[in-house]
């Protein structure tokens, strides 16, 4: 590890924002520029420190959720055409982004497109449940009420690459 | 000013004569969506100067996915209607001079800012009831432009009758969203399917101007003198365009009592327009609203992704604002807690 860290560097330029480029400023389109610099700068700080592991923690949730999305749409196969097709689709995605060997080195973007495929593969699945959920307990349900705390889970994650960057800084423009 | 290939001083004597000069030109900070620059000039000498306006997208695109060339069709479309917006002048293509298609207007004299509107103290309590009023008085014209005669809806997209317009507008969103081709958002899914499943009917089909209130009309003495921003009009429901009203259909209230509200603000309207909106109608299109913040915050993700060009408030409304629309979606689906007003209210912020 370098240092200073990128983390510190980020801080530093922030800090310098604030106090020595912000108050020279004197016209309402520079100084609301640099207030969303501001806000950017302690949200790119957050992701540096943390993106990483959010992604990996969100594969680590994905992938299960994929296979009982696939398991389910198998069983319903036969006779459903949709649930064939949204089926293959998910195997896709689970096939498209198969785990790399445990000791191999990802970077941030890498993990982002696993995500991104998996995504895709509960996007297509949560569109199929919702055209037939009745609102019983069934199997139908269950992959429903799998996918609404996967939903909230994520948004938790992204909650803390963002309150904590923007929320009581002020004018965002 | 990139959207131009030569200097504007140029440009306006290429558009305007010999004697055109060019005095100032400023951007308006506040921009999401598309630039736009307040342009001082001499049309001679000895002339006065004169101001007009220019619109363009940003290098990266609009934020909001309807073209250009739809805004500069509604201001020229809505001239010739009692709806106070400012004159369109021309349409500017010419691959010589625009790097970027733009258009410009005439400027209104006026600002989006009012002043006290946001002070507390109880003496500018009348202001804000007197602001709301005369916000939705002018909704109340632009719900009245006859539509089909102005052949609006041969740009927007028009429901077919008043009970499908709820669930048009949710689809609307919808195919906005595919056209962008991003991400995945699982949540923009669910709550597009939620919406459809509750689409309310409409009192009467309607030119809505989509996003607009606080920061989006130009105020000149306590009235509105020009309505701006027309990149989100449809045709739709009235409630589409009150629950859209940023920041003068709230609360009032004083020492614990309600002076003014939404229903206050919903009779008012019905008095001046002759349209009864539902507060159903209102609590649905403002679900929508978190529907709408998930899709063009995610073209402004596109559009910064996209383009090393990208304005800085792009790559902001890419963050914070796609992240707020989620958490008001996941709210209303009760997945997620709700989100405090306060925290919705900060994102209209402006620096002083």
């Amino acid at each position: 590890m370098l240092r200073p860290t990128s983390i510190d560097v980020l801080r530093c330029i922030g800090r310098t924002l604030d106090t020595m480029i912000v108050p020279a400023l004197n016209g309402v389109a520079e100084r609301s520029a640099a207030a969303t610099i501001g806000h950017l700068l302690r949200h790119v700080t957050l992701r540096i420190e943390h993106e990483g592991r959010i992604l990996h923690d969100e594969i680590v949730m994905l992938r299960p959720l994929l296979a009982q999305a696939r398991d389910y749409l198998q069983a319903r196969g036969a006779g459903d055409p949709e649930a064939t097709r949204v089926g293959a689709s998910v195997e896709r995605a689970l096939s498209a982004t198969a785990p790399t060997s445990s000791g191999e080195y990802r970077d941030v973007g890498s993990l982002a497109d696993e995500v991104w495929a998996l995504r895709q593969g509960v996007t297509d699945a949560l569109q199929y449940v919702l055209a037939r959920k009745s609102g019983g307990a069934d199997a139908t349900a269950k992959l429903h009420d799998a996918i609404e705390t996967y939903m909230a889970w994520q948004l938790e994650r992204e909650s803390e690459l963002i309150d904590p960057a923007f929320e009581g800084f002020g004018p965002r423009r | 000013m990139n959207m131009l290939e030569k200097p504007l001083a140029a440009y306006l004597i290429h558009k305007l004569g010999g004697g055109a000069a060019l005095v100032n030109a400023t951007r308006f900070p506040r921009g999401s969506s598309r630039e736009t620059w307040f342009i001082e000039y001499r049309e001679s000498a000895a002339g006065p100067v004169k101001k007009m306006v220019l619109r363009s997208d940003m290098p990266s695109g609009s934020t909001i996915p309807s073209s250009l060339a739809q805004e500069y069709f509604m201001y020229e479309r809505l001239g010739h209607t009692a709806v106070p917006v400012a004159r369109a002048l021309w349409w500017e293509d010419d691959p010589t001079w625009a790097s970027r298609p733009f258009f410009t207007r005439e400027h209104i004299e006026g600002s989006w800012n009012i002043p006290h509107y946001h002070d507390p103290d109880p003496a500018y309590d009348n202001l804000r009831i007197e602001v709301s009023k005369e916000h939705l008085r002018k909704l109340a014209i632009v719900h009245q432009v006859d539509w089909r005669a102005l052949g609006l809806d041969k740009r927007l997209p028009a429901p077919r009758n008043e009970a499908e317009a709820g669930r048009v507008y949710v689809e609307q969103v919808e195919e906005q969203m595919r056209g962008l081709h991003g991400q995945p958002i699982p949540l923009f899914v669910a709550g597009a399917h939620w919406l459809k499943s509750q689409a309310p009917g409409a009192p009467r089909l309607v030119l809505c101007k989509g996003t607009n209130g606080i920061g989006e009309e130009i105020f000149r003495d306590g009235t509105i003198v020009a309505m701006s921003d027309w990149e989100e009009a449809a045709i739709g429901d009235p409630a589409a365009d009150i629950a859209f009203a940023q920041e003068v259909v709230g609360d009032v209230v004083r020492d614990g009592k309600k002076l003014w509200g939404l229903s206050d603000a919903l009779n008012y309207y019905h008095s001046v327009s002759g349209i009864r909106v539902t507060e159903e109608s209102i609590a649905f299109y403002r679900k929508v609203q978190s529907l709408k913040m998930m899709m063009y915050s995610e073209s402004a993700a596109e559009g910064t992704h996209s383009t090393p060009d990208a304005s800085i408030r792009q790559a902001w409304t890419g963050t914070e604002v796609a992240y707020v629309g989620k958490r008001i979606m996941a709210a209303a689906l009760g997945i997620s807690p709700p989100l405090p007003p306060e925290r919705f209210g900060e994102l209209n912020k402006s620096i002083g």
